[in-house]
């Protein structure tokens, strides 16, 4: 068998006809998704205004941290250290989960 | 695959975007004949490609933000498709070839002539069902893409040079096989 004869086989093949309520089903599907997905938003606002928060914060300890030159004052407290520690673990957590999750939503 | 088809998808998909749900029923209308083929190339068994196929068109639903527009809605929407089906037949190999049901339906005006080169034909694509996979779906899409290499290699995100060597390759083992005798009657598709 030649070329031409696998090439006319392969090419020439035979079309298969979609079921008559094939659309309807992938429509229903569709619009199950739509719903869903309208049903259950992410939290743009309140990612939002969480982040904003959490700048103010951080903002705040640095500027207070650099506050002139009080003896006492020259170091930032520990208390301080600390919580701008605790503040940017948790900022950071937030953000990789919120970025999970929406990895996740999309690929189910 | 032609520019008021590429007019309508754009459009239609500009619509969805903007949160009407009912525009991506243009999509389905125009794209369920040529997907659902794909997937019974892929598959052979009727039932299931319409499974896979309205699994690419979820997907297609899901990520149509993901189409830039730089290329044609048709380029995407097969080379997706063609993910979809990949994987689903990873996870859930077929149980078995069913060729017969690929028959041409038509009144054939020279029955002898048209049972010969069903005959050929089925044995090829028999032929084509027990490749490896890499060179099955070589095969499956350029064929389906009217043998356009850039579009076939495309859709199975890898070079044209890959593509054009696998097809080498798929067609000389082809040509190897058919010239030894006949195959085994429905295999199952290889791996």
């Amino acid at each position: 068998m030649n070329q031409d004869a696998i090439d006319r086989a392969l090419r020439d093949e035979p079309e298969v006809t979609p079921s008559r309520d094939f659309s309807h089903r992938v429509m229903r599907t569709v619009r199950t998704e739509a719903a869903n997905r309208k049903a259950m938003p992410f939290p743009w606002q309140l990612l939002g205004g969480g982040l904003a928060l959490s700048a103010g914060l951080t903002l705040f300890g640095v500027l207070s941290g650099a506050a002139p030159p009080d003896a006492a004052l020259a170091e930032p407290p520990a208390y301080l250290t600390a919580s701008l520690a605790w503040l940017s673990a948790t900022l950071a957590g937030s953000l990789a989960l919120a970025w999970w999750s929406m990895r996740f939503a999309g690929r189910s | 695959m032609n520019a008021p088809r590429e007019d309508q998808d754009r459009a239609d998909v500009e619509r969805v975007l903007a949160g009407d749900t009912e525009a991506f029923a243009g999509i389905v209308d125009r794209w369920q004949g040529p997907l659902v083929n794909l997937a019974y190339r892929f598959c052979r068994d009727r039932r299931r490609a319409e499974e896979m196929s309205q699994e690419a068109f979820l997907r297609t639903f899901r990520f149509l933000d993901r189409w830039r527009g730089d290329a044609a809605f048709s380029t995407w929407l097969f080379a997706l498709a063609t993910n979809v089906y990949r994987s689903q037949l990873r996870r859930h190999r077929p149980e078995e070839v069913a060729l017969d049901e690929a028959r041409d339906p038509g009144d054939p005006s020279n029955p002898e002539e048209d049972a010969a080169r069903d005959e050929t034909a089925r044995t090829v694509r028999r032929l084509v069902a027990a490749l490896p996979r890499k060179y099955r779906e070589a095969l499956t899409l350029y064929y389906f893409m009217d043998m356009d290499i850039a579009a076939a290699a495309g859709c199975l995100g890898i070079p044209q040079g890959t593509l054009k060597a696998r097809l080498h390759r798929a067609r000389s083992r082809l040509r190897d096989r058919l010239d030894s005798g006949p195959p085994e009657p429905a295999p199952e598709i290889a791996r």
